[in-house]
């Protein structure tokens, strides 16, 4: 079994998983803890400055004179005066919440299930694989429309949503990964040799698809980072906060880009695509060490 | 049911009787279904106009997007990955997956906001949204160049979104077909590079493609969707939109089965092109 101080070893030796951990790492960062990073607190009328909304980002104290200071304006406020770089931080909560909740949640279940489908086959895992395949013929975003729409506790029911429909894939990949795991010669053996089912699944099927799922994992994480995005950009989202779609739906609505405001589009956008890109990068490192190991 | 205090006994029971709600409700869900199928889906909460003629005028824009978008960048992207393919471990390879990689971790809506500031807004080549000019030309040819010019930005969002997807699953299925043995035995034969990996490897790796786009169709519509609100086009998806923002209930039902049913047709379009590229399945 791999040990823990080998594989952080291994890992360290990745370039692109170790820059992946770092900005994974600076979001979650701001999302446990904003006020550390961030002084104006978007939920907070006081930090609105409508004397200077609209104010494009600049570096040197971009308020002297007035009583804000620190980051205020450093990259710019948007059309009520709120501070973009403090919504950017205050904005990581809610996609760095739900996408590792639902993510996994719904990685363990698709495990679990598919685990159970594979390796048991029959009756179960044709019921099993027939509720996923109607899962994953229903299209998310459209039915995530209209429910968050209708629902009201928004982070508890987007994730539930996420993960009803996300279990699938992982299921379906695994149950295909144990089928052919199953046929090799080493679980004929242990299965002459006495050994529990359980013990089999645990010690000889798990380890061989652990990879597959760091993979469907990555693109689980990101599916779900855009759906997240996608519904609060659709302005669905009802926290006090928001978060970077939000302020993208804002940016449409008052077509802030049509007046030259790029900063209250380019930020929120490439924060995504940077959470994104490092779920990916981080994922990819894991799984060619798991592959490393394996071989 | 409510009943206004000038509403008689009577009169509530006429109105339930014409609309089918004195009857069972297995009846009702059959008169519903048969409804359903032969193309009476109600008339919408907010404007009073059936359903059907509201959306028949605008699923065609979202099909010509769709389709168009998919087909556009399916290809392109098959080409890129068969390019790239070709100089696997080099740097031209490295730079055409993170390329696509990165394109593939925008959402697509933000990729479209980019591409109207662009685009739109500092270059002023293509008109910021809507189908048609608020005047569309009454001359048919003044009228097409109006509607592709409209058509464009969004158009080359999905494809930008598209391509970063498709290279990125056909380049993991041209290296498994790579490593397979017929690619040795058509070097063997002497065959070019390019001939081995325009010939041999392209119709084996496009099934994945197919499979993916097919099980991933349900994404695409959801990408053109998003797509369609922040152009202003005007198709199913801005229909969804409105109709989530007016609460009206038959009209999302009536596209989430239209929706549904373009999943459907295009896992079985794409099964049938599995039949027709690969000799195997059609036993």
């Amino acid at each position: 079994m791999l040990s823990l101080r080998f594989f952080v070893r291994r890992f360290s030796k990745q370039k692109g998983g170790l820059l992946g951990l770092t900005i994974l790492l600076i979001f979650v960062a701001f999302a446990v803890y904003p006020p550390a990073f961030a002084k104006y607190d978007p939920a907070d009328p006081k930090s609105y400055f409508v004397g200077q909304a609209l104010a494009p980002p600049s570096w040197s104290s971009f308020f002297q004179g007035s009583s804000r200071t620190g980051f205020y304006g450093s990259l710019g406020t948007d059309q009520l005066g709120r501070d973009v770089f403090s919504q950017i931080v205050y904005g990581t909560q809610t996609p760095v919440l739900i996408t590792f909740l639902s993510s996994a949640a719904s990685i363990l279940i698709g495990l679990l299930i598919g685990l159970l489908a594979g390796y048991f086959g029959g009756r179960s895992d044709e019921l099993l694989m027939r509720t996923a395949d109607i899962v994953l013929t229903i299209p998310l975003l459209p039915l995530l429309i209209i429910l968050v729409s209708v629902n009201s506790n928004y982070l508890l029911d987007l994730t539930v949503l996420i993960v009803l429909a996300w279990w699938a894939w992982t299921a379906r990949l695994v149950r295909s990964q144990v089928l052919s795991t199953k046929e090799r010669a080493f679980v004929d053996a242990a299965r002459v040799l006495g050994v529990r089912n359980f013990t089999i699944v645990r010690r000889h099927i798990l380890p061989n698809v652990v990879s597959l799922v760091f993979a469907t994992a990555t693109i689980g994480v990101a599916y779900a980072v855009i759906t997240q995005a996608s519904l609060s950009f659709l302005g669905l989202e009802n926290s006090a906060r928001g978060s970077w779609g939000t302020m993208l739906f804002y940016a449409l609505k008052f077509a802030s880009f049509s007046t030259g405001a790029w900063w209250l589009v380019l930020p929120p956008g490439i924060c995504l695509s940077l959470l994104v890109l490092s779920v990916f990068l981080v994922g990819n490192a894991i799984e060619s060490v798991i592959d490393q190991i394996g071989t | 049911m409510i009943g206004g205090p000038r509403l008689t006994a009577p009169q509530v029971a006429e109105l339930k009787h014409s609309f089918g709600l004195d009857r069972p409700f297995w009846e009702q869900y059959f008169v519903y279904l048969g409804n359903y199928l032969t193309g009476q889906w109600g008339n919408s909460f907010y404007t009073g106009r059936p359903i059907m003629d509201e959306i028949s005028g605008r699923i065609w824009n979202t099909i010509i997007l769709v389709s168009l978008s998919s087909i556009v960048a399916g290809t392109i992207g098959l080409y890129l990955a068969l390019v790239s393919g070709r100089s696997y471990g080099k740097i031209r390879s490295g730079f055409a997956i993170s390329a696509s990689l990165v394109i593939y971790s925008f959402p697509v809506f933000w990729l479209g906001l980019v591409l109207v500031m662009i685009f739109a807004v500092v270059l002023g080549w293509f008109p910021v949204g809507g189908t048609t000019s608020p005047l569309p030309p009454t001359d048919p040819l003044p009228a097409i160049a109006d509607y592709i010019a409209h058509l464009a930005l969004p158009l080359m969002t999905l494809i930008l979104s598209g391509i970063g997807a498709s290279v990125i699953i056909t380049r993991g299925a041209i290296f498994q077909e790579l490593k397979q043995d017929y690619v040795l035995t058509a070097k063997a034969k002497g065959l070019s590079e390019t001939q081995v990996l325009f010939r041999h490897v392209l119709r084996n790796s496009l099934l994945p493609l197919i499979t993916f786009t097919a099980l991933n169709f349900g994404y695409i519509l959801a990408g053109a969707i998003l797509v369609e609100i922040v152009f202003s086009w005007n198709g199913l998806g801005t229909y969804i939109f409105n109709a989530v923002l007016n609460l009206d209930y038959p009209a999302l039902q009536a596209s989430f089965f239209l929706i549904s049913l373009g999943v459907i047709i295009a896992n079985l379009l794409a099964d049938f092109a599995y039949a027709r590229l690969d000799p195997r399945v059609r036993r």
